[in-house]
């Protein structure tokens, strides 16, 4: 596996204001995402996992500029083999990037438009990219339900007659069709039941080999990300608090955050009742973000230093690819 | 095609076991096949005058009889409807298109556009109807070119806000992120890929403000507002019939125009309830 | 051994109307809830598992109905039994065991409580509902409870909108509603399916310390084998309206008969999964619940079925003491190795 950088985020900053009154009055930022900096690897799998609100599906929605971020860049190596900031590129540069990189949303009964069928989801951006021919777009079209292990029939089916399974196929298919480098993967299995997204995780796996795909795979359920991602990034609270191999961060976490995560998945085995690390209190809202490390007031060895100075993400000494953000943890000089 | 007259038929299927509004289609589309075929169904024309043929009680030759000026009210009634009908249908298509294009900007544009725009219906929507009316008269005579646009004008209030609010929820919906994300265009958007999702309830919206303009024609042209008195509409006729002698004396006059309106408007309303409930895709 | 048993279904079969269909949701369903302990039962979406736990309490919408079963509670040990299938659904005697003697939570804590009132007054609603009390004394009992419940400032929120909490507070105060008349049971719906995982495992281990203290039993109700193998002491799997499975949580676990079972337990990645196997996974999904089946409902996704599968419904087997299997393969002495 080559090591060459396919995406790169540097200091991804997205705030909401705050709004009040009549007068649209600014009150403050959510600062859904704060400063977050990673790198995307060609063909890997790169897991991003954390709570709800920890910015991690707005991440990814900056990604595929369905937002614009408010600092920072994101860049992407386009064919030329140069990584280019996608929000600044020219036209129509950046019209034919969006191809390159895809989305695959969470929710698999709303991501098809119940008024048209199949295969106008397939056929308009194909057509909108430059197939011009209608018979060539339903030849892609029909190949990549095939590949989903759809029947080409389906493609007249309006969306309604699909369970969600299917659905999450199909939309998969969809993206695929593009022939993107990069597909971000928004929480991809959480809405499926259990067989289901066992299915879909082994077809996602399947394809990623055949079509040489990059992955960001987003979800809230550890035990997934592992299984799908090379590479885990923690966050939590609008920051990267953690990231390494995945391996890596399921036997070796570092983060106390991390730690109290792992512990709380439930894990169906018997015996495998491990001493639980009990957060206590929620998760503190983005809008006011505690002071220092985000995470201090429910951190359990919380120190002076915490509460006062922000830990930056570093490489731990004597672990390399092992990044952690904590005051605990000695990094390398 | 197959699939998709599958969830226009189980539409169909709801629209049609709804007793209510399965009447009040055939009433209306027997009531405009009536009005559009107006001279197979009688030879009398509806404006000729002849006093000496006055007050006739109905006969096989005036089947409803005559009025005061000796106009066979049969076929005052059938050539009024083409045009109390015409004008409901119009105004109703047009408002709601205004309102349907408006709505759309607001909900997906939202910002300063979205604001203008409900100040916009805010500001129409405290003009009383009478008064414009009253004044467009004054100033450019009685036609119903003016009538139909003065119903649009300032009836694209209520659909803006359904379409406007309808759109603001569509457009949370994933797949209209993925268009977005496949660099397909704004107006595209909205007009190809969220409006077919919102139509159902302007569909409805037509229906049922088909009836509120043909009473609106009706009572404007009762006060002698409406459209001008030598064209026959079913208001002008009730205009023409608001004299006490008549009342009592020859109750066709007024029935008959009231009849026909109320039975309209009954109509339309049974048929657009019954096209909310089928169009309603929750239940 | 004779085990004490709180609640008993028989035979529950609830069905739906929708439209000119009828929707089998649950189609003969047997289950023993044992006192003080926690039931789990687990399976996919549309298997039947909370529309069993509503018809328990008869919380069917105006479109279904319980058509044939029966229910059996006995509140005290060795006490006397109630038929609750017998009662009417809006009957006095159904509405005073609703809340007091069988309470239920729900999955979505964001929507079950009234946004129009404080938190304090609609938990002191469901207490003066079922008991003579004055205000004061529900108040300082609630705040007790409150406080039991880990919700800090217990006294100052007891007066705050349910804006104002969190969704894992909010499920503890849809816990504490549930809770404040000490009902014999706890139906819990997906308690903890719309929260994060930090708040769930809080929101599990503050339930399983309800019940040490107060010998409640629990009826856990979820998708999730994870949750099941920590919290609960039996298990029944469910699919298509019927319990496929039932047994103590290390006869599933350890020994789980039924192939739907396995593939279940086989298709939810484990953390110490390595990435190179692949994942089980059952084919195709879960059929239409309108499809009536003349033969047992798994055979056409299950891997092991055979032409026997395709003739008539199986039979509910007790492979072990109190592990019972729904399984033709298991008619056949077909018992795996233990």
């Amino acid at each position: 596996m080559s090591c060459e950088n396919l995406l790169e985020v540097q200091n991804l900053c997205q705030y909401f204001p705050v709004t009040k009154g009549t007068f649209k009055r600014k009150i403050g930022d959510v600062k859904a995402v704060d400063h977050v900096s990673l790198a995307v690897r060609k063909g890997e799998t790169l897991g991003i996992v954390g709570e709800s609100g920890c910015g991690k599906t707005t991440m990814g929605r900056c990604i595929v500029r369905l937002n614009k971020p408010t600092g920072g860049h994101i860049c992407f190596r386009g064919e030329d083999g140069e990584l280019q900031d996608i929000f600044k590129l020219n036209k129509q540069d950046s019209f034919r990037l969006r191809k390159k990189i895809q989305i695959v949303f969470q929710d698999p009964y709303a991501s098809l438009n119940p008024a048209k069928n199949i295969f106008t989801a397939f056929d308009e951006p194909l057509k909108l990219h430059g197939v011009s021919s209608r018979e060539k777009r339903y030849a892609i079209a029909s190949g990549m339900m095939e590949t989903v292990n759809l029947s080409p029939r389906y493609l007249e089916r309006y969306p309604h007659e699909f369970s969600g399974g299917q659905r999450q196929r199909i939309c998969i298919a969809k993206a695929l069709a593009m022939n993107p480098e990069l597909i971000v993967c928004d929480e991809p299995v959480s809405a499926l039941d259990v067989s289901i997204q066992a299915q879909i995780m082994n077809l996602m796996r399947r394809l990623q080999k055949e079509y040489n795909l990059t992955y960001l795979f987003i979800a809230h359920d550890l035990s997934v990300v592992k299984y799908m991602s090379d590479r885990i990034a923690v966050m939590y609270l609008g920051k990267i608090v953690e990231l390494a191999e995945s391996t890596e961060i399921v036997e070796n976490c570092e983060h106390p955050y991390t730690k109290a995560l792992m512990s709380a998945v439930p894990i169906p085995k018997l015996g495998a009742k491990k001493e639980k690390i009990l957060l206590t209190g929620d998760v503190p809202s983005p809008l006011n973000p505690p002071s220092g490390c985000r995470f201090h007031p429910r951190c359990s060895q919380c120190m002076e230093i915490c509460r006062e100075k922000e830990p930056e993400l570093r490489e731990i000494s004597g672990r390399p690819g092992h990044y952690c953000a904590c005051h605990l943890v000695g990094h390398t000089e | 095609m197959r699939k998709k007259s599958s969830i226009a038929s189980r539409r169909m299927q709801k629209l049609f076991s709804n007793k209510l509004a399965a009447v009040g289609m055939v009433v209306i589309v027997i009531m405009i096949l009536m009005c559009a075929c107006a001279p197979l169904l009688t030879s009398a024309d509806p404006s000729k005058l002849d006093t000496a043929q006055k007050f006739l009680p109905p006969s096989a030759e005036h089947l409803l009889g005559t009025d005061q000026l000796g106009r066979d009210l049969f076929a005052r009634i059938l050539y009024g409807g083409r045009v109390s009908i015409a004008i409901g249908l119009v105004s109703a298509i047009a408002a709601n298109m205004l309102g349907v294009v408006l709505g759309c900007i607001a909900g997906y544009f939202g910002g300063k556009a979205d604001s203008l725009l409900l100040y916009l219906a805010e500001f129409f929507s405290c003009f009383p109807q009478t008064l414009v009316v009253m004044i467009v008269m004054c100033f450019l005579g009685q036609s119903v070119f003016w009538l139909i646009t003065i119903f649009a004008v300032t009836g694209w209030m209520g659909t803006m806000r359904m379409v406007r609010s309808k759109i603001l929820s569509l457009k949370q919906e994933p797949y209209v992120d993925s268009c977005r994300v496949n660099g397909i265009g704004g107006m595209s958007i909205m007009f190809r890929h969220m409006l077919p999702n919102a139509l159902g309830v302007v569909i409805v919206n037509i229906t049922l403000s088909i009836s509120g303009y043909v009473l609106s024609e009706a009572g404007l042209s009762f006060l002698g507002l409406g459209v001008s008195p030598s064209i026959p509409t079913w208001g002008n006729m009730l205009n023409a019939a608001k004299n006490l002698t008549y009342m009592i004396n020859n109750p066709l006059l007024w029935l008959v125009p009231g009849v026909a309106i109320s039975l309209f408007v009954l109509g339309c309303n049974f048929f657009g309830d019954g096209l909310r409930d089928a169009m309603d895709v929750t239940q | 051994m004779n085990k004490d048993y709180i609640l008993e279904i028989e035979n529950l079969v609830t069905e739906f109307t929708v439209g000119k269909r009828i929707v089998h949701a649950v189609n003969g369903v047997n289950l023993k809830v044992e006192r003080s302990k926690t039931l789990g039962i687990v399976g996919e979406s549309g298997c039947g598992k909370s529309v069993t736990a509503h018809s328990v309490l008869q919380l069917l919408p105006p479109n279904g109905r319980i058509v044939s079963g029966e229910i059996r509670f006995t509140p005290e040990s060795g006490g006397e039994t109630q038929v609750l299938s017998a009662y009417k659904k809006t009957s006095e005697k159904m509405r005073s065991i609703r809340g007091k003697d069988i309470s239920m939570i729900f999955q979505d804590p964001m929507t079950s409580l009234n946004p129009a009132y404080t938190i304090g007054n609609q938990i002191m609603e469901n207490l003066r509902n079922h008991e003579k009390i004055s205000r004061a004394d529900a108040k300082e009992r609630i705040i007790k409870l409150l406080e039991e419940l880990g919700i800090p400032a217990a006294a100052q929120r007891f007066n705050e909108y349910p804006h104002q909490f969190s969704g894992g507070m909010k499920q503890r105060v849809m816990i504490a509603i549930a809770l404040v008349c000490n009902p014999n049971i706890l139906i819990a719906d997906e308690p903890t399916t719309a929260l994060d995982v930090t708040i769930q495992a809080q929101i599990l281990s503050l339930m399983k310390e309800i019940q040490k203290k107060h010998g409640t039993t629990l009826m856990l109700i979820t998708h999730n084998m994870g949750i099941v193998a920590e919290v609960c002491d039996n298990v029944a799997v469910m699919y298509m309206g019927r319990v496929v499975e039932f047994g103590t949580v290390e006869q599933i676990f350890e020994n789980p008969q039924h192939p739907y079972t396995k593939a279940l337990m086989q298709s939810v990645p484990q953390l110490d999964l390595s990435r190179d196997v692949e994942l089980a996974s059952i084919p195709g999904s879960t059929p239409d619940a309108s499809i009536h089946f003349d033969h047992c409902e798994f055979a056409p996704r299950c891997a092991r079925a055979c032409a026997r599968c395709m003739e008539g419904f199986p039979e509910d087997m007790e492979v072990e003491p109190g592990h019972i299997v729904r399984c033709k393969l298991m008619e056949e002495g077909n018992v795996d190795e233990l």
